[in-house]
């Protein structure tokens, strides 16, 4: 099972006319790979027309792993304070359903748990489990739309559906080359009604072991039916850190970090 | 909470609980500490007023965070399964009641963690036994026994309250991989989640409680959509017993727990109901093993039975969640436990939890039997219903 993420790595570029879209997404995820380990704040933002209503703090740790896992990656939550200290182990797999554990502190204790519906709501922002832990491309197939000059650089049009057949629901994504990432994504349901819209902006570049990879410090999504949105925003972002595969585990969850 | 008339005291009761709370956590250069207490103001009854201490640990851990020292108030969390907690029984028990969060205690103990990348190991020394709290007669359901004395038994004979000073410790392994998750332990302790009531050679009620060798084991796993979950757990106490007067006949009679074996096994798994929402189907069953049917009734109250839940989390800005729990006793099916627990915030710093705990144990007979202190008849029509609100500055 490959992944793309969209918080960290959901990233695509292409050079040449008459890709597929599925060679598309294939040349983003290895213009993306090599990045290592990762660490990012960031607070969630959800709003109801104008009114902030609710605010959420976390930090997560990545790292790309080798072999049957691919991903690793752990986020704890830092505010509101019921949930502070709560952490959350991911480890995305290649080939089974991602393993996850999570750490309550007020029990001293972490355990195994089922992954979130992929549809389901993250945190009760409009934000789905998928969009924060990865779109899985093996359950997907993509159509290259247009392709479209913006000066040197280059926009693509990809849409995303799923191979379910009973899952009318697709994508369009908005890539730009440069950037090897979406810039927007609009949601639709079955009877190509747009339900919702992501725009990701504020983009940085980072350079880790000489080659360059572009993260927006910006994700924000708004349903266009009930006028909710929310917005993650990346406060701090580093890498290059030293972590080790013991780091990632879930006996090391009550651990200062 | 509304008392059963027992006859011998006016048994409806209700408790308006002020319980302020603190957490604090520091660290600097490998140390650090975590402390939780709170304390019950109980505008009702005074005698229930109770200080809780939860974690409060000091600690030290190495750079690599590969080493850990303890010591300090701590609760062992060993079990897997979520409704059937007895493996949990080392400490974390207030008394002989369900306590919320906020008023679980820690217990003394200096713990060292070695962590590594397949395992962690865990070793405990518990210098103290400390006996769970047991609420004053006036709060007592059913009968209202107040004992006149604790004591401990283990190898050496009796112990009274200078026993409590008393030599306990254990340790555990948890080896977690892809698939599954498994924890192997062995404690000696004294137990607190099994004493025996009887009157001692000087008629006075004595609470026994005696040393085990507890030896358990974990398992979760996940198989495609389900997780499954198990504990097993043996307890020893090594023939040990004491000389105490029959309840009943008044008589002189050996009193011991006998070694038994509990199993639990449960099942979770989210049913698709609503897209957005998530819905999470809960099976679990206990049972003990080693002992007579009327003896385990006595040691548990979950000595061979089923439960089911749902929770519902809707996944909101308000963080709303729903959970119905049924517990039901396979060889008396007419003990059953309801729950209906409802919780979420009201703003970002202020949480609401209601809900309604029925227990039925289908009893007429309130006869004082030994048979009426068992299961789920001791607790028989204590029915609650709890509003909680908690507000973090």
């Amino acid at each position: 099972m490959q992944k793309i993420l969209l918080l960290s790595t959901l990233v695509y570029s292409s050079f040449a006319l008459a890709l597929t879209g599925d060679e598309v997404i294939e040349i983003i995820k290895k213009q993306n790979k090599g990045f290592g380990t990762e660490t990012s704040e960031m607070v969630l933002v959800l709003k109801e027309g104008n009114s902030v209503i609710a605010e959420r703090k976390m930090k997560t740790k990545n790292m790309e792993s080798e072999g049957d896992i691919s991903m690793k990656s752990l986020m704890e939550f830092t505010h509101p304070m019921d949930v502070k200290g709560t952490k959350l182990l991911s480890w995305l797999q290649t080939k089974e359903e991602k393993s996850q554990w999570v750490y309550l502190p007020a029990l001293n204790k972490s355990r195994r748990i089922l992954s979130s519906g992929q549809n389901s709501s993250f945190m009760g922002s409009e934000f789905t489990y998928e969009d924060i832990g990865g779109q899985d491309t093996t359950k997907h197939n993509y159509k290259l739309l247009s392709e479209t000059k913006d000066g040197k650089d280059l926009i693509w049009k990809v849409e995303q559906r799923s191979k379910d057949s009973e899952n009318k629901d697709y994508q369009v994504l908005t890539i730009k080359k440069s950037l090897s990432a979406p810039t927007s994504i609009e949601y639709y349901n079955g009877k190509k009604e747009k339900m919702k819209v992501s725009t990701i902006s504020d983009f940085k570049m980072y350079e880790v072991n000489k080659k360059q990879f572009h993260r927006p410090n910006l994700i924000s999504m708004k349903n266009l039916i009930t006028a909710k949105e929310s917005s993650f925003k990346w406060e701090k972002r580093e890498f290059g850190q030293s972590y080790k595969d013991s780091d990632f585990t879930p006996q090391a969850l009550d651990m200062k970090r | 909470m509304a008392f059963k008339d027992d006859g011998t005291n006016l048994t409806e009761d209700q408790i308006l609980s002020f319980i302020p709370g603190f957490t604090v956590e520091a660290s600097a250069n490998g140390f650090s500490y975590f402390g939780k207490a709170a304390y019950r103001f109980d505008t009702f009854d005074k005698k229930r007023d109770l200080l809780y201490l939860g974690e409060n640990v000091a600690r030290w851990q190495n750079e690599a965070a590969t080493h850990s020292f303890g010591v300090g108030f701590q609760r062992l969390q060993l079990g897997a399964l979520e409704i059937f907690q007895s493996i949990d029984s080392i400490n974390d028990l207030v008394s002989d009641s369900f306590s919320p969060e906020i008023q679980r205690q820690g217990y003394p103990v200096v713990n060292y963690k070695l962590i590594q990348e397949s395992f962690k190991a865990e070793l405990y020394y518990l210098p103290y036994f400390i006996a769970p709290y047991y609420p004053p007669n006036s709060s007592r359901l059913g009968y209202g026994i107040q004992f006149d004395q604790e004591q401990i038994v283990n190898a050496d004979g009796l112990k009274g309250k200078e026993g409590f000073r008393t030599d306990q410790f254990g340790g555990k392994i948890d080896i977690p991989t892809e698939k599954v998750d498994i924890t192997l332990g062995h404690f000696h302790f004294i137990d607190r989640g099994l004493s025996i009531t009887a009157l001692d050679l000087n008629n006075r009620l004595t609470r026994y409680f005696y040393a085990t060798d507890f030896s358990f084991l974990t398992l979760q796993t996940i198989q495609g959509d389900y997780l499954f979950k198990s504990n097993l757990y043996h307890k020893s106490y090594h023939g040990v017993d004491v000389l105490a007067r029959d309840l009943s006949t008044g008589g002189t009679v050996l009193r011991g727990p006998e070694d038994h074996t509990v199993a639990s096994l449960g099942l979770e798994t989210k049913l698709p109901l609503f897209s957005t929402q998530d819905t999470t189907l809960l099976l679990e069953g206990q049972r003990m093993f080693g002992v007579d049917k009327v003896i385990g009734r006595r040691y548990s109250v979950f000595s061979n039975d089923a439960a089911w839940g749902i929770r519902h989390q809707f996944n909101d800005v308000r963080n709303k969640q729903i959970t119905l729990g049924h517990i039901i006793d396979l060889e008396r099916t007419q003990e059953q436990i309801f729950q209906v627990d409802y919780r979420q915030y009201i703003t970002d710093s202020t949480k609401v939890n209601i809900g309604v705990r029925i227990i039925e144990a289908g009893t007429d007979n309130r006869a004082f039997t030994f048979d009426s202190l068992a299961g789920l008849a001791i607790v028989d029509d204590a029915d609650s219903a709890y509003l909680t609100m908690t507000h973090y500055f």
